[in-house]
């Protein structure tokens, strides 16, 4: 049976069955605390049954406290006096012990908002607060009651207090964790090795506190012994940084108990031996009476309560605290490597994601591409017959028609020209992303060249004066298709040009290193883009057209206006400068000029050629 | 040294309106030979083997020119220049490709598999004559 099903047998029981457990184990613990008594105190130096009603209302909740008040009434009256006075102040006294769980758990809840207050080390810190608010109404009503039914003179009120409040705080905070703890799931993983690592602990640290505080005064020097208490610290910092919380809150009530048991029976570090004080301190000249020698023992072993309350305090509460801080930390560790995780994962879903998307866009785009080729090749079958069809009318029956009729051939003829043509750059266009490109290193002056070669004849003819700054670098990328793309953009910047003065110049700029060192027909650094320019002074374009440069079949000016057109020139511009993995964008004043930009990418010239 | 006159022009189109435009400016190009029409490939390589319907080797005479579209349904003009070109017996033929598309890529791959000139259509009267000028060489050859 795991701790999760006690956990939930537990509260699954009666409730007066609860209220009946708590009551015989109250009841029983404070009959085992009294045994624990020191000699000639009347007091004992932890109160068991503080830390058994704190951890009945913290595992059951407020509704056990009719088992706390029987407990501790039951005790109380075993204690104290048969007498009126004795049973008055037991009624008392249990309210206190009653109210000390209630209110440490109502203010524990105003602090704390998870269930378990002991893996946190801030948690920690503001169970303490909650169990010392507890302890401090237990104790203060007790010592009143006491005092107050004349069980305890005024004198020893103060002491009282403060024996009852320690006591009561050493009792809360060494067992109540262990009694909590022990009641939750813990997901601890006991390898074999595990396990004979904490059974080592314990043993080693019963051991070890069990001869700092035994009575082995013939074997050892006492002057050193007496002052190595503190020497179990390290015992529990390995519970807590090896095991968790549970484990070190044990291990602090085992430290307690066996220097509580050793200090009962006189020995130890906080039981200062009467020989030797005396021996000591009180030498040389005191010659002390009896009753002043009983006095001085009584207040000796006052004193010797009073410090091993305070070690048993000061181990419960720094034990807690380091297992606290250690489980917090665990718990970080863990969500931190599980966000990794999940992070990871997520980030491999995710790319997996956008693979698939990639590739059904791809396909998509390549139906499409495939869509308009064969569209376009079919369409433009038929309109082949119109235009032929209409042709053998005005070749074969022209001088049968009227000059009307004959005009009116003639635009028939016109408007299949110009389908044809406009579907001829829609297969152009899906063309261009259809086939593979012919990668190759390209030496771009000569393209350049060879374009103006071409066009020379009409560039003479409209008087445009052509500006190339540096010669064009060497690329790799596609020889005829960025020919193209210098081509349409050339002959758009002298189309659409209207100065007295008109030129076109045509430049570049490496991205990274822009200083024109790079130019000349050497090869350009490896990875950065190089941007193109084709500038002109020509009519320049309106803001709100810029947008709509690149749309297919967009016309900005009539249809017959500079030279005409199909408008989709620029589209497969776009696309060819796309499809070499480079950006084209332009800038442009209204009536000044236009300059339009595209990037090339230095491809993978070494990784092809090797 | 022009197509001789008795050679057969073996024209192969799916579509009759391109086939009119054709044979259209073969006549007015004054060329007098026989023009026979096959309307997809699976025919036209039925002729030039002389199978099916044309098993009469008399009914098929070998032609002297390949009119060859290429956008045809079934067995398409690629495959039958394929055929053609590494038939030992038929490679002497000369192959005009109808095209429409005047890309250059286009062209050259219809020379890299054997095409020996081609005429974009609608074929006209200059495309034809230019078209077997350029072949003119070819038929010296051979005779």
């Amino acid at each position: 049976m795991n701790t999760s099903e006690v956990v939930r047998s537990v509260s699954a029981w009666p409730r007066f069955l609860h209220v009946a457990a708590v009551a015989v184990i109250y009841y029983a613990a404070a009959r085992l605390g009294l045994t624990l008594q020191l000699p000639d105190t009347n007091a004992s130096p932890v109160w068991p049954p503080s830390g058994i009603g704190f951890a009945a209302v913290m595992l059951a909740g407020y509704r056990v406290w009719p088992g706390i008040a029987i407990g501790a009434f039951l005790a109380n009256l075993h204690t104290l006096p048969s007498t009126a006075a004795g049973f008055a102040t037991s009624c008392g006294i249990c309210v206190g012990n009653t109210l000390e769980p209630v209110v440490g758990l109502f203010v524990l809840r105003r602090l704390v908002s998870v269930r378990n207050p002991l893996e946190r080390a801030r948690n920690v810190f503001r169970f303490v607060a909650a169990a010392t608010a507890g302890c401090l109404i237990a104790s203060t009503n007790g010592a009143t009651n006491l005092w107050a039914w004349e069980i305890i003179p005024s004198a020893l009120y103060r002491q009282a207090w403060l024996t009852w409040c320690l006591g009561d705080m050493a009792g809360l905070l060494i067992l109540a964790p262990v009694i909590f703890m022990l009641f939750q799931k813990s997901d601890f993983d006991w390898t074999r090795s595990r396990t004979l690592e904490a059974v080592a602990l314990f043993a080693l640290l019963a051991a070890a506190t069990q001869f700092l505080f035994g009575d082995y005064r013939d074997w050892i020097d006492l002057e050193l012994m007496d002052s190595l208490a503190y020497a179990v610290v390290p015992g529990l910092a390995w519970a807590a940084f090896r095991f968790g919380p549970r484990e070190t809150a044990l291990a602090a009530a085992l430290v307690s108990a066996v220097a509580i048991v050793n200090t009962s029976n006189e020995s130890g570090p906080f039981y200062p031996q009467p020989a030797r004080i005396s021996s000591q301190q009180l030498r040389p000249t005191h010659a002390l009476s009896a009753t002043v020698a009983s006095d001085f023992k009584q207040r000796l072993r006052a004193e010797s309560l009073l410090m091993l309350q305070i070690f048993v305090l000061a181990i419960a509460i720094t034990a807690a605290i380091l297992a606290g801080a250690v489980t917090e930390r665990n718990r970080s560790e863990q969500a931190l490597r599980d966000l990794n995780a999940t992070l990871e994962l997520r980030v491999v879903e995710r790319t997996a994601e956008l693979n698939q998307a990639n590739a059904a866009l791809e396909r998509s785009n390549q139906e499409l591409d495939d869509f308009a080729y064969i569209a376009s090749h079919d369409l433009k079958e038929p309109l082949r017959g119109i235009n032929t069809y209409s042709g053998y009318l005005l070749e074969d029956y022209g001088d049968k028609l009227d000059a009307e009729g004959q005009s009116k051939l003639n635009t028939l003829q016109r408007l299949t020209r110009r389908m044809e043509s406009l579907i001829e750059s829609l297969l152009t266009y899906s063309r261009v992303g259809q086939t593979e490109l012919a990668v190759q290193d390209t030496n771009l002056s000569e393209v350049l060249a060879e374009i103006l070669d071409s066009l020379v004849v009409v560039l003479q003819e409209r008087g445009v004066e052509i500006r190339i700054p540096q010669p064009l670098p060497i690329l790799y990328c596609d020889r005829v298709r960025v020919g193209e793309v210098f081509r349409n953009l050339i002959t758009n910047a002298m189309k659409y040009n209207e100065s007295p003065e008109k030129w076109i110049e045509i430049g570049f700029c490496n991205g990274s290193a822009g200083d024109g060192d790079s130019g000349g027909n050497g090869a350009l650094t490896k990875g950065s883009p190089t941007v193109f320019h084709v500038r002109d002074n020509g009519i320049g374009i309106r803001e709100k057209h810029l947008n709509s440069v690149f749309k297919m079949f967009k016309r900005l000016n009539a249809r017959d206006q500079y030279g005409g057109g199909t408008g989709v020139g620029l589209t497969i511009v776009k696309k060819i400068v796309e499809r070499h993995g480079g950006r084209i964008w332009l800038e442009s004043t209204f009536g000044e000029g236009t300059t339009f930009f595209f990037t090339l990418q230095q491809g993978p010239s070494d990784a092809t050629s090797s | 040294m022009p197509l001789p006159p008795d050679q057969v022009i073996l024209l192969v189109d799916d579509s009759p309106e391109d086939r009119e435009a054709t044979l259209r400016a073969i006549k007015k190009a004054g060329l007098p030979n026989l023009v026979v029409w096959c309307e997809d490939g699976d025919q036209a390589l039925d002729y030039v083997y002389q199978r099916g319907e044309y098993s009469n080797p008399g009914k098929a005479p070998r032609p002297g020119i390949i009119l060859l579209d290429l956008n045809m349904p079934g067995t398409d003009g690629r495959e039958v220049l394929d055929v053609v070109k590494n038939d030992a017996n038929l490679k002497t033929i000369p192959i005009v490709v109808l095209t429409t598309s005047s890309d250059d890529r286009d062209i050259d791959a219809f020379f890299a598999s054997g095409a020996n000139s081609y005429i974009v259509k609608p074929a006209t009267v200059e495309g034809i004559i230019k078209a077997v000028q350029k072949l003119e060489n070819l038929w010296s050859f051979r005779f």
